[in-house]
């Protein structure tokens, strides 16, 4: 048989197993393929080779549908969990919205009371050393000068203090004027120049040492580098200072 | 874009039409089937893709051209009776199974003949596999995607459709024989 033939005679076989002949091909289509059981063996066969490669087309879709199935979910593993809160809008209406919202301050003020603002701790934990038995006697002599730095300090003008103290004779200026010097910055927000006064106080001077460090650490919170203050704090808490325990208390909160 | 624009688009081989449409409605479908039919996230996983084969098919048969509904509408009514099947405990729902409606409608219940169904597809599958390209394109395109045989001309950089006729024919007997010969 010629290729030719051949082929159109596929054709046939092919447009009977898809249904395309008309009815009366058809019917002497099947009229055929009962007088001659090859003929039928022949169609059978075809028509398992034609849904088998149905199957093929239909098994690569599949894998490509798990492609995307995969690509999809980890595009959604990467989505932040607060979308999780749609359906319940979707779901409820306004009073899921209003749900929703309820649920969201309830976060923000868990949130807001567990982890206070630099501003609120400074406010709780600050408090501002007072100078005793600050004279006036002896004016326009050194004492004199550390004289109005201490009453402008205590009178909480501490530009003025500071200028006052910055004018002393350096041999005049203890430790303990230097930490009120770093404090006087620490309330004009003058960070670095608190934090350069703190640590000039030697860890032998414990007590003046541990105050100093405590407000290193408050003026590191101030400014909020919450890192540097959490260590400040850290190194107070396992020293024997006095203000240990007011430093335990600060790292929980923070 | 209109459901019949989307149509069009799928009709003439836009993988990307075919894959927004199956991303966007995935999940909504997932969490509707489980939440209204109670099945698991894989079997309405199964059900999600077996609506979408039935849908990408129906288009490139020429049976969907437009859409009283919306594709969402088409697709969760089309999975929702695929869950219905899973439900009922009918027969294994395997995509490659349905291809057989037509041809062997009257064995369908025998799970024996299914089962040797299934081997004979799976025998198909590998002898395409061997085959290899281009006779494994050109069926695939012919037989599953449907396309005519001017498109596969043009789409596989062959002469005119004539050459992918007696192409097409030469590879199903290759087929016929690679599958003989497993037998």
């Amino acid at each position: 048989m010629s290729e030719d033939k051949e082929i159109q005679d596929f054709d046939r076989i092919e447009k009977f197993l898809e249904g395309k002949l008309s009815h009366e091909d058809a019917r002497r289509f099947e009229a055929a393929m009962n007088e001659d059981e090859a003929f039928r063996s022949t169609v059978e066969e075809l028509g398992i080779l034609f849904d088998g490669i149905q199957y093929t087309g239909r098994r690569a879709m599949v894998a490509k549908m798990a492609v995307w199935d995969s690509e999809q979910d980890i595009e959604k593993e990467r989505e932040p969990k607060l979308f999780l809160l749609k359906p319940w809008y979707k779901k409820y209406g306004f009073m899921g919205i209003a749900a929703s919202l309820a649920l969201l301050m309830g976060f923000f003020i868990f949130f807001y009371n567990q982890t206070p603002s630099s501003e609120e701790l400074i406010g709780e934990y600050y408090e501002r050393l007072f100078i005793p038995g600050v004279t006036t006697r002896g004016e326009n002599t050194n004492r004199t000068i550390k004289a109005k730095a201490q009453i402008a300090y205590n009178n909480e003008d501490f530009e003025a203090a500071i200028v006052g103290f910055e004018t002393l004779d350096p041999s005049m200026v203890s430790n303990e004027d230097r930490v009120y010097m770093g404090l006087a910055h620490f309330e004009l927000d003058h960070f670095d120049e608190a934090i350069r006064y703190f640590d000039m106080i030697p860890k032998d001077e414990t007590i003046n040492y541990g105050r100093a460090q405590w407000y290193k650490g408050l003026t590191q919170l101030k400014a909020e580098r919450f890192d540097d203050a959490r260590y400040t704090f850290t190194q107070l808490m396992e020293s024997d200072s006095s203000y240990r325990a007011k430093a335990i208390a600060i790292l929980e909160e923070f | 874009m209109g459901d019949r624009t989307i149509i069009e688009s799928i009709k003439s081989g836009s993988e990307s039409e075919l894959e927004a449409i199956y991303k966007k409605h995935r999940q909504e479908f997932i969490a509707w089937a489980m939440k209204s039919y109670g099945c698991s996230q894989e079997q309405a996983n199964d059900a999600y893709q077996a609506s979408m084969l039935i849908f990408y098919e129906n288009i490139m048969k020429g049976k969907l051209t437009e859409l009283s509904s919306s594709v969402k509408t088409y697709l969760f009514a089309v999975g929702r009776n695929k869950v219905m099947e899973q439900k009922r405990g009918a027969r294994k729902m395997m995509v490659g199974i349905d291809a057989h409606e037509s041809y062997l409608q009257d064995r369908k219940d025998d799970s024996e003949e299914v089962e040797q169904q299934e081997e004979m597809l799976q025998l198909v599958e590998n002898s395409m596999e061997e085959l290899g390209d281009p006779c494994h394109s050109i069926l695939k395109n012919y037989y599953y995607h449907k396309q005519s045989m001017d498109e596969i001309a043009q789409k596989m950089n062959y002469k005119n459709a004539e050459t992918v006729k007696n192409l097409k024919y030469k590879c199903i007997k290759r087929l016929r024989k690679t599958v003989t010969l497993k037998t």
